[in-house]
């Protein structure tokens, strides 16, 4: 998928973003927003929203409500609004945390209009998603604001993204990290559910340092918190 | 051979449960089966425990190796608080499919409506192990047992 301009002026090849958008882009790639048949089919936002790397109609499921173009919608609709009954009432998912909805939000601001030239603006891709993801974790496990819910949906939709990049290969990832991060998170979960929040931290840092070392530039980089991982 | 004596195995536990399903339209067709199935999960999602038990039973009827639907059915009886049939025939889905996400599932949730943790806990495990990356399964069960009283068993 891609992001607008707006978000990607670039200084050092690094793309600065907030927390907030961190979390929706993440959530929209995460299957586990939904219920029923859709997690079942481990449907995510981004798999009929971004096919073109925008945000343009479903191209996959037949709706009962007509699906809009994300970013035209993010100017006319009440986003969290609408973003609650998609999620509701297409897809028969547990209401929406408030604080994802809103990330979910604002990330429909800041997606690349449909069929754009793409000048300027920048792609985030599998390893992006992941290196964003980790750096939100780090974020949330160092503030400790997070609850386990909220941890788990993120470091879960995490290894869902993993697998998506395991399966389709290449992914310009090396299986031997994949596979080491997919444990990695595994464990840091279960330390977060003991309290262990020493243990988790010191786990996303290393594997993060390890994605850093690993990915294409450009580096995005949360605009708070989580510079001081890796500085 | 295993198919064909599962077969029985189904047939034995769904005993009359066929011959409701009739009252439902159910017929021979491929596609009224289908049917069955898709109005069997629009009961299950209301929680139409009752409505979704005939017409599960009139689908494994034509599907005996549908494992999904007989965990569904076991998850069905589960709700219904038919515990005999519901352990039967989660152990069957089980059976005919260990990496079962459903029968673990459900069987899973079985073990914690019954407060036993300890069981609750190996199907857990088992779906750790089966879903690598996790999925939405293993997210459910593990939600449900972290749910439970610390006192049970």
């Amino acid at each position: 998928m891609w992001l607008d301009r707006s978000v990607c002026a670039v200084s050092s090849e690094i793309v600065r973003m907030s927390p907030d958008l961190a979390l929706g882009l993440v959530a929209f790639n995460s299957p586990y927003l939904f219920g029923g048949k859709a997690l079942r089919s481990q449907l995510t936002c981004g798999a009929c929203h971004a096919k073109d790397g925008a945000s343009g109609a479903a191209l996959r499921l037949r709706m009962r409500a007509t699906v809009p173009d994300l970013r035209g919608a993010a100017d006319r609709l009440d986003v969290v609004a609408f973003l609650n009954h998609a999620v509701v009432a297409e897809f028969d998912g547990p209401p929406l945390n408030q604080h994802t909805a809103h990330a979910l939000s604002a990330l429909t601001g800041v997606l690349a209009p449909f069929s754009a030239d793409k000048a300027g603006m920048c792609k985030v891709d599998g390893a992006s998603l992941i290196e964003i993801g980790l750096q939100l974790a780090i974020f949330r496990v160092n503030a400790a604001d997070a609850g386990t819910d909220e941890l788990g949906f993120l470091l879960d939709s995490l290894r869902f993204i993993l697998g998506e990049m395991a399966r389709n290969k290449p992914s310009g990832v090396p299986t031997a990290l994949l596979s080491e991060t997919n444990r990695t998170l595994h464990d840091v979960m279960l330390a977060i559910e003991d309290s262990n929040g020493s243990f988790a931290l010191a786990s996303l840092q290393r594997i993060f340092w390890k994605w850093e070392k690993t990915i294409d530039r450009p580096h995005f980089r949360l605009a708070s918190g989580a510079d001081s991982a890796h500085d | 051979m295993i198919r064909a004596t599962l077969a029985v195995v189904v047939a034995l536990l769904l005993g009359n449960g066929m011959a409701r399903a009739d009252d439902y339209g159910a017929d021979s067709g491929d596609d009224a089966k289908t049917q069955n199935q898709l109005l069997a999960e629009a009961a299950m999602a209301r929680g139409n425990w009752a409505a979704a038990l005939p017409l599960l039973e009139a689908h494994i009827a034509g599907h005996y190796d549908d494992d999904e639907a007989i965990a569904e059915l076991g998850n069905v009886y589960s709700h219904l608080g038919d515990t005999e049939m519901a352990l039967q025939t989660l152990k069957s889905a089980l059976w005919m499919n260990p990496r079962s996400l459903e029968a673990n599932l459900y069987l899973g949730e079985f073990y914690v409506r019954q407060n036993d943790r300890t069981r609750a806990l190996e199907r857990l495990a088992a779906l750790d192990r089966i879903c690598i990356f996790g999925c939405g399964e293993y997210r459910r069960l593990k939600k449900v047992i972290s749910s439970m009283s610390a006192t049970v068993r």
